[in-house]
């Protein structure tokens, strides 16, 4: 590793073609691209757009379905100076449309033919074909001499890409996140998890998703492989262990809910995966009844917990599993990682200290410059460090709530908006979902709160009996914390991120019954 | 317990997603109308209450699944197989 701070998320592919010019960098089913290539047409399409808009630092919005393709526009806008933000073909009209009245991109890059039917009429920047960016014979010499002068204008807090969440207004929110910051996260990533140029990394998380970055950018930093896993795959456990196999994964990074379809699903019982050697989750809880299946099987890979939002590049917190965990047993978040600091803060306004329970706050180098396009939102996400007033420092505020357990690590018990007071007391709906989780033929548990008339309702899938499910949870929570009403329902609703959909339950149980 | 048909697994993927036509032999993964959540969050659960199979981790594979006459013809077999087990 050289010493020389690298600025530019460029650099990573120039040194990785320099290096291993004919090693793959990207490959799914349809293509694959060797780094020498993906240097070349990173410039190539770097050089187009430049000559297409003025000026640098512009949204240029890569539409595309998950593809290598995708992934090779992302680092032709890098080059371009300009930052990139990715639509999946796949996205609901509505929200794309939502994303572009925010964001009023520079220009769209598409690739032609292969939308799926869902062409996207917009009129009011520039249209860009992938290919035609390939279709001029420019002089290589003018090439580098333009992209160079672009790269002496920038710095490395300028905006590499912004990625949209879904606000709770249903307006997305665009986290812009600079070079600085995934370079920081990268790093991290490598020096923590040892990646090189023999890491293949089995990518499940879409584009769109913060997870992807460290897909992404892992890979380019070490000249590794990102091998794009066909989302259909998914529904076929087996086949999907197969997959792995076939095309020697050995490092993943997936959503708990897509680890825990292999355990319930006893795929690994069916098929060994010796190859996978580094075992990442975040995004949701991931249950460690679930974790144990894959830690029974595959003893001697790591397996971490990582926890952060998009607002942080990905995550600012993760742990490295070092000990037993029984089932229903919270997994820990942790503790931060390499130049980034969390903290929590008490309802009462101090630092939160071992057994205490506060909202989690980040400072740090993986912390972005805010929502595109929305002050009022950036202000009360990115705040002045609530412990101190003597200089600006800015922290970005999640609104979750973590406990601090007795190895001093963080563990994470809901979000803030959970919180409830019943029976006079404070309830996180979240332990009391977490404890039903363990309890036996017990799939999924949901808490919703009904304030009107102070009851708790949990809401389960499974072949679980309510008489049972309560008995378990006297033996694990306070009085207060035991619901007054319980339902076993069919399947969890989800939103359109794959996300239980509380609201939805809150309306069909709440209103229903007043 | 009810007998399987093309028409009733057909009308059981429309009240997930209403949109768009749906015939035996639409690809049900590239046309969006399947994804893991919904395979295994809504399908799955159905075909095993509805039709009182058990399906195992070996049957589920692409060809079982891909289209509406294939999870016909899927739980067709397995009906047969549970009554024969019986």
């Amino acid at each position: 590793m050289d010493t020389v701070a690298v600025r530019h998320v460029m650099e990573y592919i120039e040194n990785a073609a320099q290096k291993y010019p004919e090693h793959i960098a990207f490959r799914d089913d349809n293509s694959e691209i060797t780094y020498r290539e993906l240097l070349w047409r990173a410039e190539k399409i770097g050089y187009h757009i430049s000559q297409m808009i003025s000026g640098i630092r512009q949204p240029v919005v890569v539409l595309m379905e998950k593809c290598v393709e995708c992934l090779t526009a992302f680092f032709g806008i890098a080059s371009s100076g300009n930052f990139y933000v990715c639509i999946d073909t796949e996205m609901a009209q509505e929200r794309i449309r939502k994303i572009l009245d925010n964001l009023h991109p520079a220009a769209i890059i598409r690739k032609g033919g292969n939308e799926a039917g869902k062409i996207i009429t917009y009129d009011k920047c520039q249209m860009l074909d992938y290919e035609e960016c390939f279709s001029t014979d420019t002089d290589e010499a003018e090439i580098a001499g333009r992209l160079q002068a672009i790269r002496g204008k920038m710095i490395d807090m300028d905006p590499l890409y912004v990625l949209y969440t879904s606000g709770s207004t249903g307006v997305p929110k665009g986290s812009i996140i600079s070079h600085r910051s995934v370079i920081a996260y990268a790093e991290w990533a490598s020096r923590t998890f040892h990646f090189d140029e023999s890491a293949v990394f089995g990518s499940q998380t879409p584009f769109y998703f913060s997870m992807s970055v460290m897909d992404i950018f892992s890979t380019v930093r070490n000249a590794a492989l990102l091998q794009i896993i066909p989302k259909k795959l998914f529904s076929f456990p087996i086949k999907l262990l197969e997959y792995l196999n076939e095309k020697n994964v050995n490092t993943i990074y997936w959503v708990p809910s897509a680890l825990s379809i292999v355990a319930d699903w006893k795929a690994l019982d069916y098929v060994e995966v010796p190859g996978l050697r580094t075992i990442l989750f975040a995004g949701e809880v991931m249950p460690a009844k679930q974790l144990n299946i894959w830690r029974s099987h595959l003893p001697d890979a790591v397996y971490a917990n990582l926890f952060g939002p998009t607002e942080i590049t990905d995550i600012g917190l993760y742990y490295i599993l070092d000990r037993e965990f029984q089932n229903g047993e919270p997994v820990p978040i942790g503790r931060p990682c390499g130049n980034m600091d969390a903290f929590a803060v008490t309802e009462e306004g101090n630092q939160a200290g071992k057994g205490e329970t506060g909202e989690l706050y980040f400072r740090g180098a993986f912390v972005g410059c805010g929502y595109y396009n929305d002050v009022e939102q950036t202000r009360e996400a990115f705040v002045q460090n609530p412990l101190h007033s003597s200089y600006p420092d800015i922290v970005y505020r999640t609104g979750d709530l973590v406990k601090i357990n007795e190895y001093n690590e963080y563990v994470y018990v809901g979000r803030r908006d959970f919180q409830i007071k019943h029976r006079g007391c404070r309830v996180e709906l979240g332990e009391i979902e977490s404890a039903a989780g363990a309890c036996e033929k017990l799939d999924q548990a949901v808490c919703i709160f009904d304030p009107v008339r102070d009851h708790i309702i949990l809401l389960f899938q499974g072949a679980a009996e309510k008489e049972d499910i309560v008995m378990f949870l006297k033996e694990l929570l306070p009085w207060y914390m035991i619901p007054d009403e319980i339902y076993r329902i069919r399947a969890m609703p989800l939103n359109p991120n794959g996300k239980i959909d509380r609201r939805l339950l809150q309306d069909t149980y709440l209103e229903g019954k007043s | 317990m009810k007998e399987v048909s093309v028409e009733k697994i057909i009308s059981f993927l429309k009240t997930i997603q209403a949109s768009g036509d749906l015939e035996a032999d639409t690809l049900l993964f590239e046309c969006g109308y399947l994804d893991s959540l919904i395979i295994f969050e809504r399908l799955l659960p159905e075909l095993e209450e509805s039709y009182g199979i058990k399906i195992h981790p070996q049957d589920l594979i692409p060809d079982n699944f891909e289209s509406p006459e294939k999870i016909f013809r899927y739980v067709k077999s397995r009906t047969g197989q549970e009554r024969g087990e019986e």
